[in-house]
């Protein structure tokens, strides 16, 4: 119970911000606001978490539940003082009576997704610890923090095998829950597991429209990886969740209407950039492969920014970036060591290997069977025929969603280049992590096609 | 895309996504035993023995120190023994050692150690007795 209040707490905060400066006038609105304020919430009071801990507040100790809370009441207070700058300047739309095929698409997702977190919550029971990278990397992370108030949760810098370059997101979040409990316990990385997992399947659902939304959720679903994902208390999901948000935000149009049935975004509204610049700053946060995506998406709002020939809602994105940006680099630059991938490595070495064909090929046949049999035995090729469908949707319907193909498109190719140069052994690198990094992209495939099936049916959404 | 077609897609995505969810449930249920929850109720129970911080050294298995299951136990050992470091090494006050990795007779790496705790399975911390 403690742990959930631990999650809602940030989450209300940044609720109240939320609606206070953007307002919902819908359902559908006011679960997006709620998918988004849970994952900032939680990746914004991790941030919270780890400069207490900094400043030598111990986790375990009353002191730290209390200044946290106290954070959070100023961040909800100065919330409720922001201007509220979506006057509703639409009526509602007058609800109409529900055909029978309005309620089959809800009630058919609906019951998949009480089978998917029965299945979730079945497999946090069995291997309440998580995966291997689970409990290897982000919850002994946690237990450094939590146990090692005293100074001593520095020393698994000095555990190579763990990455202790890895972001701090996942494990300060762990850690904030168990202060908030009193005591360590499996259920709080489940539940934030749960949290991110809910929430990437929320935004996708939330950000279209019509039937399309629950085929969109179901797909997502039904692929076993990634819902197998959801459990394993890992930080793939939540950078899942980090990359669907911020795509959702910028692209998606919930955000920024006051009326859900209108489709004309409001120019005027700076919100979705600010918070699109906190998720992907978040994503950062999460795991290195963020740092790639925060970087890519800001390649493109200054793209944007100049052909548009306006940098305002680039601004708004930085602005939005920055708290988070600043503790990434901070925790860079003085705290972590250099990653395994970087270190020993020179500028010939990346080179030679990058021109090495033989390597080449080895990446392209690892991941090409890791992508055919992702989410076997059930599906076949679903990651492959799902991104061949955004392919062609970005070149017929252009857009925003060819934006969208092209951000994912970029950011698996970081990912080939990564494998092509790992001073690892490429075969254990790419079977051991490739299924992950799909997961990692899952979300915001689906979301991109959808968008792309949406605007086909009601024309294209224009981005620049 | 035809009307017709768009709902023969939809209605595969349902079909596909049910089974695949029931599927991953029935997977979860018949999941077996968690060896890490196991391990760590060993390490666990070993906990008390060690000092509050400090280094803690671990027994290197004589073969296979890189077999997987071995070296889930080290890590395991030390995903539950943090915030000690725990490292492969003997020259330090305590030391964790797997059941199995002690070598049968006199195993001349455990010299001058005392075993001063031992888990329900085996596994024991030593503690250094003499120079």
């Amino acid at each position: 119970m403690r742990a959930l209040v631990a999650l809602l707490i940030p989450a209300c905060a940044i609720g109240v911000f939320l609606y206070r400066s953007a307002g919902w006038r819908s359902a559908r609105a006011a679960v997006a606001f709620l998918a988004l304020a849970l994952s900032l919430g939680i990746g914004f009071s991790s941030v919270v978490s780890l400069a207490l801990i900094l400043i030598g507040v111990e986790p375990a100790s009353r002191t730290f539940v209390l200044s946290d809370f106290a954070v959070w009441a100023i961040v909800a207070a100065l919330g409720w003082r922001t201007n509220n700058a979506s006057t509703p300047n639409c009526r509602l739309p007058i609800p109409t009576r529900p055909q029978f095929w309005d309620w089959l698409a809800p009630t058919a997702f609906g019951l998949v997704a009480i089978v998917a977190l029965a299945s979730v919550v079945a497999s946090s029971i069995a291997a309440p610890h998580g995966d291997w990278d689970a409990w290897a990397i982000w919850n002994q992370h946690a237990r450094f923090l939590f146990r090692g108030g005293d100074g001593s949760w520095r020393e698994f810098f000095s555990i190579t095998w763990s990455q202790p370059d890895y972001p701090l997101l996942l494990p300060a979040s762990v850690a904030r829950v168990w202060a908030y409990a009193g005591h360590e316990s499996t259920l709080g990385p489940a539940l934030i597991s749960v949290v991110f997992g809910i929430a990437s399947v929320a935004l996708v659902v939330t950000t279209l429209e019509g039937h399309l939304r629950w085929i969109a959720g179901m797909l997502m679903l039904g692929a076993s990886t990634f819902l197998t994902q959801v459990p394993a208390q890992c930080a793939d999901v939540p950078l899942a969740c980090f990359i669907v948000a911020t795509l959702a935000v910028t692209f998606g149009d919930v955000l920024r209407t006051s009326n859900p049935e209108s489709r004309t975004p409001n120019p005027e509204s700076r919100i979705p950039f600010v918070i699109a610049g906190a998720t992907s700053a978040m994503a950062a946060w999460t795991k290195n492969e963020g740092v790639v995506f925060v970087l890519l998406t800001f390649l493109v709002a200054v793209v944007v920014a100049v052909r548009r020939r306006d940098g305002r809602q680039l601004l708004w994105s930085i602005a939005g970036a920055a708290p988070v940006l600043i503790a990434v680099v901070w925790f860079k630059l003085a705290l972590a060591p250099s990653s395994g991938l970087v270190e020993g490595q020179s500028l010939t070495v990346i080179l030679t290997r990058l021109l090495d064909p033989a390597r080449h090929r080895t990446v392209l046949e690892l991941v090409a069977q890791h992508a055919m049999r992702w989410s076997a035995p059930i599906a076949f090729a679903v990651f492959p025929i799902v991104s061949v469908v955004a392919v062609w949707m970005a070149v017929r319907v252009g857009g925003a969603v060819r934006v969208m193909t092209m951000i994912l498109g970029l950011l698996l190719a970081a990912y080939y280049v990564v494998y092509v140069t790992t001073p690892f052994d490429i075969t254990w690198h790419v079977t051991t992590s490739v299924d992950r990094l799909l997961v990692q992209l899952w979300p915001a495939l689906v979301l991109t096609v959808f968008l792309g099936l949406q605007s086909s049916v009601s024309g294209p959404r224009s981005f620049t | 895309m035809p009307p017709s077609l768009t709902r023969a897609v939809a209605l595969v995505v349902v079909v596909w996504a049910f089974v695949s969810v029931i599927a991953a449930g029935r997977n979860a249920v018949m999941r077996g035993a968690d060896p890490v929850t196991a391990l760590e109720a060993e390490f666990r129970s070993l906990s008390h023995a060690l000092p509050s911080s400090g280094p803690v050294g671990f027994l290197r298995y004589e073969i296979d120190d890189d077999r997987a299951d071995r070296v889930m136990t080290y890590y395991v050992a030390q995903y539950t023994l943090a915030p000690h470091v725990v490292e492969k090494r003997t020259d330090l006050e305590f030391v964790i050692v797997a059941p199995d990795a002690v070598r049968a007779g006199v195993d001349d790496r455990l010299a001058g150690f005392m075993p001063i705790a031992t888990s329900k399975e085996g596994y024991s911390v030593y503690q250094r007795r003499a120079p």
